[in-house]
């Protein structure tokens, strides 16, 4: 059977229609991908974008950071809005991470892409932030990121800046608060256990753990590593019985941190402390509910202070509470001060280049130009006191130290601002546990 | 780390308590494969779904995890009658990949179900009945895991009584032997197979309460559990309920050491490393004869 050949006019109309699509297809991507527009002479409106879990394995941190944000982002707009920028309004975009690294890509590109924001948030889960940041730095966004594993700030990203502190903080200042309490108590901290989930949150908050036990002399007889979604926790915490550890150190997330509670409360772990640093799993309104009374006595490090004192923060707290009917954990708080932040820099954006205030380079440099120790960002902060080196890291990082006692968390550590005194060591400890 | 006998003897038995659950588990596929001959690839997001059953009946309630199994045994009984008569029934003298596609559909309807019922955020009781522990000489016995142990062997016996001592389990198993010859003697095999699935759904529920005594529940547990329950029978060889045990033995304390002594992370590696090289050394099972 034979093929009968199109004829040159239907070669030549195919051909001229490939090239138009093609030159169309070409011109309609670049200018979608296009940065948001830099260059106005009035600014109503500035889309910023938010990246979270509020799906999946980590909506419990998500669902509170967007719940904050908008909290922010509310209160932002009612005191005025940007007036530098003629009293322009913030609108929030969330979009759902869905908890993997795939769906924090996904959001950070439809926000970049789609919605052209100039500022983006996110994304909690530090992993899941540097599949964002490979989008937003490329494209010129400022991401705000709430991520808190040392080397987001430290991969030669431009347009990154973070208030929070950074993990190897925490895990310094649990360490440090521990060390502190022990010395107090005349007590001698010899033996420790280091247990960690193994994504890059909870490696790096080992590694500060071990440089802590480096300077203080401590040994460390046990470095327990696993996945975050670990099912039974039996083997892990008979181990740490049989290391007999004077105390355990830990990096958790949720679900394994209440794990983890649970199973040592059955198995009868008994330490002078078992600290948690980075934020989350062991002193969060959610954990306690979770795992009864498993978490008393549990100690965490937060970049947040829910106790503060300010008016700020106090109305913080209150509008979070009355919202989601729970107070703020180290999830919202972070956001709520970082939306904050990125207003104060916005305000001087808008005072630095009246003509173009929303260029990245602009916001970069207006970021850097900030010094807050007044208003609510710095009011709301752990330390009072934001300012951002050059790698977008706040040179005035500072964690606090939360215990459980009770049916809820109060602040312990430092003692300055304290709400009661730390229980050191547990209860149940003797020196033969 | 130093292995002292007593930390070997303490993995061995976290190893033990949780062989009888595996079996338990696996129990209720057992009984659907063996007599079915149906591949179902969706028994585990079914014990899934009974995790998550239990986890909402012990939350509302207040009540104990295998306390929720007096509401949740009748329930999946019913519900695996449902299953078999709606849709396993088709597929019985189908093709395997038909069944494949007919469970591997199930599958995925249930994951989905469970993810926008309950979310993908893991859920665990907050509290439990059976707190604390007892001892037996250096070994610790946490009291949930030893009554959730001595209450999937105490099922497993009764279901050997059941198969071996009673006129219908005697059926059911003649019924595996040869389906023809069972309806031959006047058997009704359609409510015979009905009721067996139902069985092998309620084992498959007093399973889960047992496990969610310990453990917590997500949308992708029917991964862990489903795969691990495959492993037993093709590990075991036969579709023989005390071969499936020996089975769970070797494979749980196997677990359990490597657990405890090489990484927390090496479950997975340990137990479908052992799987690969028995099958690699004796491709019928552990139990199995070539035919």
């Amino acid at each position: 059977m034979s093929v009968k050949a199109i004829t040159r006019v239907t070669a030549a109309v195919i051909l001229i229609l490939v090239v138009v699509v093609a030159a169309g297809g070409i011109y309609f991507f670049s200018t979608m991908t296009k940065g948001p527009s830099t260059t106005t002479t009035k600014v109503q409106s500035i889309p910023i974008g938010i990246v979270e879990p509020e799906t999946g394995t980590f909506a419990i941190f998500g669902t509170e950071a967007v719940a904050a944000a908008q909290i922010a982002v509310d209160d932002i707009n009612a005191a005025g809005g940007i007036k530098s920028m003629g009293g322009a309004t913030l609108t929030l975009i969330p979009q759902d991470s869905q908890s993997t690294v795939d769906g924090a890509s996904a959001g950070a590109q439809k926000l970049v892409s789609v919605d052209h924001v100039p500022i983006l948030v996110g994304a909690y889960v530090s992993r899941h932030t540097l599949a964002m940041l490979g989008i937003t730095d490329p494209a010129g966004v400022i991401a705000v990121i709430d991520g808190i594993v040392d080397y987001l700030t430290a991969s030669n990203f431009t347009y990154v800046f973070r208030v929070a502190p950074k993990q190897s903080a925490y895990a310094l200042s649990t360490a440090q608060f521990v060390r502190e309490q022990a010395l107090a108590h005349n007590l001698m901290i010899s033996k420790v256990v280091i247990i960690n989930e193994d994504s890059i949150f909870g490696k790096m908050g080992a590694v500060g753990y071990e440089q802590a036990a480096l300077n203080y002399g401590w040994q460390v007889v046990d470095h327990i590593e696993y996945s975050y979604d670990i099912t039974d926790m039996t083997s892990i915490v008979q181990r740490i019985i049989n290391d007999k550890p004077d105390v355990v150190l830990a990096v958790p997330y949720f679900t394994d941190g209440v794990l983890f509670a649970k199973t040592a409360q059955t198995l009868g772990l008994k330490a002078m402390l078992i600290a948690g640093a980075g934020a989350s799993g062991f002193a969060d309104a959610s954990s306690i509910k979770a795992a009864s009374d498993a978490l008393q006595y549990y100690t965490m490090s937060y970049g947040y202070n829910p106790a503060k004192n300010t008016p700020e923060n106090v109305k913080f707290v209150q509008e979070f509470t009355a919202k989601e009917g729970r107070p703020p954990t180290d999830a919202g708080g972070e956001i709520y001060y970082s939306m904050w932040a990125i207003a104060a820099a916005l305000e001087a954006g808008g005072t630095l280049n009246p003509s173009n205030p929303l260029d990245p380079n602009n916001l970069r440099k207006a970021f850097l130009s900030l010094d807050l120790t007044s208003g609510p960002a710095a009011a709301t902060y752990p330390t009072g006191h934001i300012k951002f080196a050059d790698n977008g890291d706040n040179q005035y990082a500072g964690t606090v130290v939360l215990q459980v006692i009770g049916n809820r968390a109060y602040l312990v550590w430092p003692p300055t601002g304290a709400e009661r005194a730390p229980v050191f060591p547990r209860p149940d400890w003797t020196p033969s546990s | 780390m130093m292995l002292e006998i007593a930390t070997i003897l303490q993995a061995v038995v976290f190893g033990l308590l949780n062989a009888g659950i595996y079996a338990l588990a696996a129990a209720g596929l057992v009984l659907m494969f063996s007599m079915l001959n149906i591949i179902n690839f969706a028994h585990g997001d079914f014990l899934m779904l009974g995790m998550y059953v239990t986890y909402f009946l012990a939350s509302s309630l207040t009540i104990g995890p295998i306390t929720t199994a007096i509401f949740s045994i009748p329930l999946f009984f019913a519900l695996g009658a449902a299953v078999y008569l709606g849709a396993l029934h088709k597929i019985v003298r189908a093709t395997p990949l038909s069944q494949l596609a007919v469970t591997v559909a199930l599958l995925v309807l249930l994951r989905n179900f469970a993810l926008s019922a309950w979310g993908g955020e893991p859920k665990a009781l907050s509290f439990g009945v059976l707190q604390g522990l007892t001892t037996l000489g250096p070994v610790v016995l946490p009291l949930s895991r030893l009554v959730a142990a001595l209450a999937s062997i105490g099922a497993l016996v009764a279901l050997e009584v059941f198969l071996k001592k009673t006129h219908f389990g005697i059926s059911i198993r003649a019924a595996a032997d040869d389906q023809e010859a069972t309806a031959l003697m006047g058997v009704n095999t359609k409510m015979l197979f009905t009721v067996t699935v139902g069985i092998g759904m309620a084992l498959t529920a007093f399973a889960a309460s047992l496990i969610m005594t310990f453990q917590q529940v997500n949308p992708l547990s029917g991964l862990l559990y489903g795969l691990l329950t495959w492993v037993l029978i093709a590990l075991a060889g036969t579709g023989r309920i005390k071969e499936v045990i020996v089975a769970a033995v070797i494979l749980a304390v196997a677990e359990s050491l490597g657990m405890f002594f090489w990484d927390p992370r090496a479950r997975n590696l340990v137990v479908y490393g052992i799987f690969v090289l028995v099958l690699m050394v004796k491709p019928t099972g552990l139990f199995g004869r070539k035919s």
